[in-house]
């Protein structure tokens, strides 16, 4: 009985170690052996779904821009091309648009796209609560004809276009859709793009496949494999060694290094679309006096957060519009530096012995590192700021959702490279309780941003941009600091790797040099 | 004095009869040394050491290697790394005996009524306690902390809250080894009150055991400062604290390896030196081990 | 036996069930809102507030925690906030990952940590003994992600022959399994070491001793057997400990396994996804408490009585 036990348990004990060896061996597929048509690209989360109107974050549209397609696309370097829709046509009044569908186009699971197919995608993304914020104007698509599509608007919408070159805009096979179900679907995504799904470890990797009958051709690159690296500076080292071919997003730690590797390009771009802004809640008691908040203003030294936070790969802004956004100027000026302005102001509030504030952050670096250096610089005006870090969910729903803070810094995000998506979000008084987090109400504000939503006269829009951006420097409810650079770092061998503003990657453009 | 036959044995004390024993232990007395001069050291920065010079950004001079000026070089902000290792031991220091202070009497107080009153109390309470241990230390303390919010306070109560079922058992067991013992019967017999008894009679003789495990706990606390610390969840900038500072220091480790090595040896020693004095301690109290 | 081992998984139920009860409740006062997290900070209000309505957010804490035991016990414990996925769904890929890298550390641990031990406590105040113990100490002194970091630092940047990422091949696991062994094994050492110090001393040792059985005869057929009891617990509690505990490691290694996926979801409050796994986990670990302690009625025969008496 006793052996008989001992025997039982020996075997179960090597049983479990059989299984924790299973997954061992060398996988197929694995990074470290890229042959001429296959490519490992590394990014730095996982993707939240492979169902592109289910989600919005940026890495996870690196993935689905490879699976999906749009109406139009955003080609880096050529603007908005015409993709799925060979043509459009925009009604009189500007809240209608018919686009004339690409004909021929195969899905990944051999279908055919119709009108069908796009009307039902663009009702489907426009019902998913994640696409709101680019989908927010769209009323509803309608099928015209076999080949063509209307979009219905609420109301006229300049950045509608780029809107749509968005992959929350993607279109998916209604067949698929409908005969399996929203998770059968995201167990098994039918697109149109030049990359079919094979599978997702979760937290690991997602494999994809050329799609060779893709409507531009069969993809010179064969096998794509999506690496999740959370660590940046270990991707580095990894895209030294020749592990991965792409690296997104390098930390810029590494910029000098992977500058210098001979198998390493480190493509640097324009900036990007994030702003750094220090974000005032404009009805605190603190805050709601505005001497204080332009105290800030002059006393911030834009450039030694460039340098500290960035390495100085980035670029100070001083409008609330960055350079790669559609309304930006560079004959822009904002407060200048003065120090001795600020200490005045402040004595003027009130607060000519200091002032202490908790700004409340989220616990990220990327926000900790440029907040030390304004609490360094702040500190020269009496100003005491004490840091609240918070986790993201903490952050969220307590400053962006519920606006109970004073004073912050955080990132307004251009969704899409038009200073509506940022100035009307965050100072329309409509959005107060939603978006306008700064609590910022301004009638004449108001009526420009109206005015330039509804416009699609660029020069007239431009102009009245600025003109907000003129309130936004006088008026202070917050106060834009920088941009960073884009950039992207690849194996030296790969062509047609580029940096992109709106974090286009198309792999679908990437060949390996002879 | 005691006089047996013509020679005269001075009887030594207890407690000198254990320091005695430390003291042989080469070990033990190296990181008695080391555990001072760190104590030693987040004294006088606190009164001779300038708080601005840790904290002050210059960044004109940022990583710079060790040099004259700087003899553990710069951070990435251009701030003085020896200044904020020193401050940082100040807080290590503070943080670690405020955290052990109070998981100490918590722990202490579970584990002598469990001890004490056995039966039922003991089960109930040592179920508990096997809860919390069930829980990933890391995991609860960021738990916590996440759900809190940060701050000192939370801090504390978080990296105090996983040490509190070690210091329930070590206090349970030493008092269950107590309790059979004769004269506790004795007091028991002339009629003092529970309390009394576990505080009088008891407490003393766990003392051993008690005494090991709050310098034992000290060292891991200082280690879970630090990690917290290192995942962002620790003490906010721009205090300097070693966790943060291997936190910050780590995008940049390859290229300026001191940002690093200072502040992860620096933590190194003092949880070694603690670890070391608990282990002698311990060694000291253990009649067995006497050669 | 199997009556004690029925009791053992039997008592494993309340300790569950107040881990269940203490981890909800944590996530219940920790602020964020899970819809707010999923649809990003510019979704519009009412979008929010519908996700939380469908999400079942806004019941009140006992309400939300006994709908919740309920699912369990019928076996659904729910999907992610994050992904809608069925939380164990992940949970079964990331654990073999956690798995090889907390067995593997503690096995390399083991295995070089016992012989020290064994060395240190037979030739005791000796040059060997100083060095190893010391060395054991500093080691251990050392954050496990301080050691990571130096791991990576030597091995995979200045030696280049080791990966400094991924979990691809067996090569992937060698560094994040030194790091989690340079945490243990200092235990390893000074437990081994101090146990056998222990048995050297006593009688049954000094009778060998005087029968003229060789040093290494003595060593293990005497003393290391008996002085295995204890070594076997820290080892199984280790262990048991790891498998949570691999956090830092992770996170420097940027390795997907069980603890980063349970710390991403405390800090986005997916709390279906940090029930599931902390559940997971302390069952895992009890049952490995349990095999442990049934590995020794296989060492010391004196303890089975015990375990069948009660």
């Amino acid at each position: 009985m006793r052996r008989c036990f001992k025997t039982l348990s020996l075997i179960l004990a090597l049983l479990m170690l059989a299984g924790a060896f299973a997954g061992c061996g060398d996988q197929p597929g694995t990074a470290g052996e890229s042959t001429k048509d296959s490519l490992v690209f590394s990014i730095n989360a996982d993707i939240v779904t492979t169902d592109c109107h289910m989600a919005r974050d940026t890495v996870t549209g690196i993935v689905h821009y490879q699976m999906y397609e749009t109406l139009v696309r955003d080609q880096p370097g050529e603007g908005l091309v015409p993709a799925l829709a060979e043509s459009w046509e925009f009604s009189a009044d500007n809240t209608e648009i018919t686009f004339k569908l690409r004909e021929n186009v195969k899905f990944h699971n051999g279908d055919t796209m119709t009108a069908e197919d796009v009307a039902f995608s663009l009702n489907r993304a426009i019902a998913s609560s994640f696409t709101a914020s680019y989908s927010g104007t769209m009323d509803h698509a309608e099928v015209v004809d076999d080949t063509h599509v209307k979009l219905c608007m609420k109301q006229a919408f300049g950045p509608v276009l780029q809107c749509l070159s968005v992959p929350c805009l993607g279109i998916v096979s209604k067949r698929a859709v409908e005969e399996l179900g929203d998770e059968g679907f995201a167990a098994a995504p039918v697109g149109t793009g030049p990359y079919k799904f094979v599978e997702w470890s979760s937290g690991e990797k997602i494999v994809l496949e050329a799609f060779d009958e893709y409507w531009r051709g069969a993809p010179t690159i064969k096998d794509l494999t999506f690496m999740i690296m959370t660590d940046r500076n270990t991707a580095a080292i990894a895209l030294e060694n020749n592990e991965v071919d792409v690296l997104y997003s390098p930390d810029l730690a590494d910029r000098e290094h992977l500058e210098s590797l001979e198998n390493v390009q480190f493509i640097a771009g324009d900036g990007s679309v994030y702003m750094w802004v220090i974000a005032f809640n404009n009805e605190s008691e603190i805050f709601s006096d505005k001497r204080v908040r332009e105290a800030i203003s002059y006393a911030i030294n834009r450039d030694e957060i460039v340098d500290g936070a960035l390495n100085g790969f980035g670029e100070a802004v001083e409008m609330p519009i960055v350079p790669s956004v559609f309304g930006y100027d560079p004959e822009f000026k904002g407060h200048e530096y003065d120090l001795e302005k600020a200490k005045q102001l402040m004595a003027e509030a009130g607060y000519a012995d200091g002032l202490t504030v908790t700004i409340k952050l989220n616990q990220s670096s990327t926000y900790t590192r440029p907040a030390e250096i304004v609490q360094a610089q702040l500190r020269q005006i009496g100003i005491n700021l004490e840091f609240e870090l918070m986790e993201r969910a903490a952050f969220l729903s307590d400053v962006t959702t519920d606006a109970n803070y004073d004073i912050t810094l955080f990132m307004f995000t251009a969704g899409y490279p038009d200073a509506d998506y940022v100035l009307y979000g965050r100072m329309h008084s409509s959005n107060i309780g939603g978006t306008n987090y700064i609590k910022y109400s301004n009638p004449e504000v108001d009526a420009l941003l109206d005015q330039a939503r509804a416009s699609s006269d660029e020069a007239e829009r431009k102009s009245l941009y600025y003109k907000v951006s003129e309130y936004v420097r006088d008026d202070v409810p917050f106060i834009p600091l920088m941009t960073d650079n884009v950039c992207i770092a690849a194996n030296s061998a790969l062509t047609g790797v580029r940096a992109s503003i709106g974090e286009q990657h198309y792999v679908f453009d990437y060949a390996w040099a002879e | 004095m005691e006089t047996t036959g013509t020679v005269t044995h001075r009887k030594r004390s207890q407690l000198s009869m254990i320091w005695f024993r430390f003291r042989k232990n080469k070990l033990a007395m190296l990181g008695l040394i080391i555990f001072l001069m760190m104590i030693l050291m987040a004294v006088y920065v606190s009164i001779f050491g300038d708080y601005e010079r840790a904290i002050t950004m210059d960044m004109p001079n940022k990583l710079q290697t060790p040099s004259a000026a700087h003899p553990f070089g710069t951070d990435q902000f251009g701030r003085d790394i020896l200044m904020r290792m020193m401050f940082g031991a100040r807080i290590s220091l503070s943080v670690g005996l405020l955290t052990m202070v109070l998981s100490l009497v918590v722990g202490s107080l579970i584990g002598a009524a469990a001890g004490y009153y056995g039966g039922r109390v003991d089960n109930l309470l040592m179920r508990i306690m096997d809860v919390f241990l069930a829980i990933p230390s890391t995991l609860l303390a960021i738990s916590i902390v996440a759900a809190l919010g940060q701050g000192m306070f939370n801090l504390l109560l978080a990296t105090a809250i996983s040490q509190i079922p070690a210091f329930a058992r070590v206090v349970r067991s030493a008092i269950l080894t107590v309790k059979g013992q004769d004269y506790i019967e004795a007091a028991r017999a002339c009629g003092t009150r529970g309390g009394r008894v576990i505080l009088r009679h008891i407490l003393p003789n766990a003392m051993g055991p008690i005494i090991v495990q709050a310098t034992l706990n000290i060292a891991r606390t200082i280690l879970g400062i630090s990690s917290l610390s290192f995942v962002g969840l620790g003490i906010s900038p721009p205090t300097p604290e070693w966790g943060s500072m291997l936190s910050e220091g780590k995008t940049m480790m390859r290229y300026y390896p001191h940002l690093i090595l200072i502040p992860g040896a620096a933590i190194a020693l003092a949880v070694m030196s603690l670890n070391l004095i608990g282990d002698g301690l311990r060694d000291a109290l253990d009649p067995r081990l006497k050669n | 036996m199997l009556r004690y081992i029925f009791k053992r998984l039997l008592m494993m139920i309340p300790v569950i069930l107040g881990i269940t009860f203490i981890i909800f409740a944590i996530m219940s006062f920790t602020p964020g809102d899970p819809a707010r997290l999923i649809l990003g900070e510019d979704a519009p209000p009412e979008d929010v507030a519908e996700l939380r309505n469908e999400l079942g957010l806004d019941d009140p804490f006992l309400v939300r925690f006994v709908r919740y035991i309920s699912d369990a016990v019928q076996g659904d414990f729910g999907t992610s906030y994050r992904n809608q996925k069925p939380v164990f769904d992940e949970i079964f890929d990331r654990f073999p990952t956690t798995f090889k890298v907390a067995f593997f550390g503690i096995l390399i641990a083991v295995f070089i940590g016992l012989p020290i031990g064994i060395l240190s406590a037979v030739k005791q105040y000796s040059i060997i003994d100083t060095i190893s113990t010391v060395g054991a100490m500093l080691l251990t002194a050392m954050p496990g992600f301080f050691v990571g970091m130096l791991l990576i630092l030597l091995f995979a940047l200045k030696l280049n022959i080791l990966p400094a990422t991924g979990i691809s091949s067996w090569k992937h696991f060698v560094l994040p399994s030194l790091a989690v062994a340079s945490v243990t094994m200092a235990t390893f050492i000074r437990m081994t070491r101090s146990t056998m110090l222990e048995v050297i001393r006593q009688d049954y040792v000094r009778t060998a001793r005087a029968k003229g059985a060789s040093k290494p005869r003595i060593v293990f057929r005497h003393c290391l057997r008996n002085a295995l009891l204890p070594i076997v617990t820290v080892i199984g509690m280790n262990f048991a400990h790891q498998l949570g505990g691999t956090v830092m490691i992770e996170a420097v290694f940027a390795i997907p396994g069980l603890g980063s996926h349970m710390v991403t979801a405390v800090r986005q409050k997916d709390t279906p996804v940090v029930m599931a796994s902390i559940i997971f986990v302390a069952i895992v670990a009890g049952l490995m408490n349990l095999l442990v302690d049934i590995l020794y009625t296989y060492i010391d025969p004196r303890v089975k009585t015990q375990y069948t008496k009660g």
